[in-house]
């Protein structure tokens, strides 16, 4: 079979027939496949800051945006890496069994649900002159998807049972999430601190 | 949660996998995934064509232009609120605040489809060359791109603030916003009774007399006095002069006023300080009618909603000492209001 006829089987399958895209993914391994997913979605990420009503990129306006979309890519990618080894490492934690290599592919296939995002905003601001609620709620939907895929990816992955799978997934983000929110609170106590010295 | 997702398939007991769809089927299928990469792939490419053209101009991703191309007609709208001081509380994740801030006016103005700019002034001034910076660059852009800009005062445009807002088109006040307060200030604090009491003695070697004028920790002296008075002279006439070319008013009609007092909306309104009483929304259509809109303006605003987390984290990490958050060390020449507590 042609392999990019091939290719784009794997993406149909990812979305519509996820045993078939797992078989696949398990027999030929597309990890180039994976790798443009997750420069797909860097790429929109980067793009997507410059419509109005998104953090305004001020402390990366220095950089041409070439280089900033191709920074983009390459972050996505090595985001996904990361992602992956937390990923898997937590699934083993778990008792699960599968290939990490797989995992990627996976993970970056459901990155893919951002490439909606742009045609959403492009549309969006075409028929209604402006953006931001689309902004939001393009966000909300595409996210709750690539979450969703994400989930099953995991649980297709390693054989485990979905609420499982969603505990692997959101374990690593809740474990961040309350980091970030430690280092605010000592940064936002240690503010106040210094305020009350000073009275 | 559970629901969401397709049934679950063993992928540890690997299974026969089903027959594929036929051709036909598979055809389409791989036509479909093609039309979503073709959409995608246009999407990225007309994006690219828009942050192309733009950078022609403006050398930062900025696709407005492209994005906004169904609003020809906008007016924008750039916030200059607090003292404004050159500082370097927001450096550690960004540019220091007046550059970051000449930046976004600049990259407001310059926007082909925005016509008309309001400032919306809210402060009380700031530092000498902080506020030269702004007064400056607003002249600037005003006269590199002919476009209208009009300072809008909420509360307080007194000191600096009025000399930023005297670099516009027009000033749109409210009847009761605090205006005026032209003059320059320069506090020294003298710490010599207080270092008495704790037993410091401070011995500066200085390779000339004046070498520390303003000194906190000794009293000044009569010719110290003079020259620092000079100064201010010299700084209160740059003030005066740029008032007075902003507003077209000869210097003698300013002077009088021009005693530090501050005014109301309206006294400044009848004295000719600032031309019109109203709200935000009068300064947006004042700007679109000096720029020669006919429709309705629409308001564009180029604010950058993490500064205050930026410096909020900036000044955490930094830390300061008892001096340098009460300026009593750092002695400074302003062009400061002291009435909000501004002026140190």
């Amino acid at each position: 079979m042609n392999r990019f006829a091939a290719q784009l089987d794997i993406i149909y399958d990812f979305f519509a027939s996820p045993f078939q895209a797992m078989e696949s993914v398990r027999g030929n391994r597309p990890v180039l496949l994976g790798l443009m997913a997750y420069l797909a979605s860097g790429m929109t990420w980067i793009i997507v800051q410059a419509f109005p009503g998104t953090f305004n990129a001020e402390i990366l306006s220095w950089i041409p945006w070439p280089m900033l979309l191709a920074m983009g890519g390459v972050v996505a990618v090595i985001v996904g890496i990361c992602l992956t080894g937390i990923l898997h490492i937590t699934a083993e934690l778990f008792g699960g069994n599968g290939s990490a290599l797989g995992l990627y592919v996976l993970l970056g296939l459901s990155e893919l649900v951002w490439v909606f995002y742009l045609p959403i905003l492009f549309l969006a601001n075409f028929l209604f002159g402006y953006t931001g609620v689309f902004h939001f709620a393009a966000l909300l939907v595409l996210g709750t998807i690539s979450l969703s895929l994400k989930a099953r990816s995991i649980r297709d992955n390693y054989g485990f049972t979905s609420r499982r799978a969603w505990t692997v997934l959101f374990l690593p983000y809740t474990i961040a999430v309350l980091l970030g929110a430690g280092f605010l609170a000592y940064l936002i106590g240690s503010a106040v601190v210094t305020a009350l010295k000073l009275i | 949660m559970d629901n969401a997702l397709p049934p679950e398939t063993p992928p540890s007991t690997p299974s026969p996998a089903p027959p594929g769809p036929a051709p036909d089927r598979r055809l389409f299928q791989r036509l479909t995934v093609l039309s979503i990469i073709a959409l995608f792939a246009g999407s990225l490419a007309v994006a690219v064509i828009g942050l192309r053209q733009k950078t022609e101009s403006v050398p930062s991703m900025d696709a407005s232009k492209l994005l906004l191309s169904r609003r020809p007609n906008l007016v924008g709208v750039v916030s200059l609120r607090g003292p404004i001081y050159d500082s370097d509380e927001s450096r550690m994740f960004g540019a220091p605040r007046i550059e970051a801030w000449v930046r976004r006016f600049k990259r407001l103005i310059e926007k082909e489809n925005v016509k008309a700019i309001v400032i919306e002034i809210n402060s009380p001034g700031g530092s000498v060359g902080a506020v030269q910076e702004i007064f400056s660059q607003v002249k600037k852009m005003r006269s590199k791109t002919e476009k209208p800009v009009i300072a809008y005062v909420g509360d307080v445009a007194a000191s600096g603030g009025y000399y930023v807002a005297s670099a516009c088109d027009k000033i749109v006040v409210h009847p009761g916003s605090l205006t005026g307060s032209i003059g320059v200030i320069f506090s020294v604090s003298n710490f010599t009774e207080l270092m008495k009491k704790v037993g410091v003695q401070m011995t500066p070697i200085k390779s000339g007399k004046h070498k520390d004028i303003g000194s906190p920790t000794r009293n000044m002296t009569d010719e110290e006095r003079k020259l620092l008075q000079d100064v201010i002279d010299d700084a209160y006439g740059q003030f005066l002069s740029a008032v007075s070319e902003g507003r077209n008013m000869p210097l003698e009609q300013l002077r009088p006023l021009a005693d530090g007092r501050i005014f109301t909306g309206a006294q400044a309104r009848k004295l000719g300080l600032v031309d019109v009483l109203g709200d935000s929304e009068d300064a947006l259509n004042l700007a679109a009618e000096l720029a020669g809109m006919q429709d309705a303006p629409q308001a564009i605003r180029d604010s950058d909603p993490w500064q205050g987390l930026i410096e909020i984290l900036g000044s955490a990490f930094k830390g300061h000492s008892l001096g340098s958050l009460s300026g009593l060390s750092r002695p400074r020449l302003e062009y400061m209001w002291g009435g909000l507590g501004g002026a140190e």
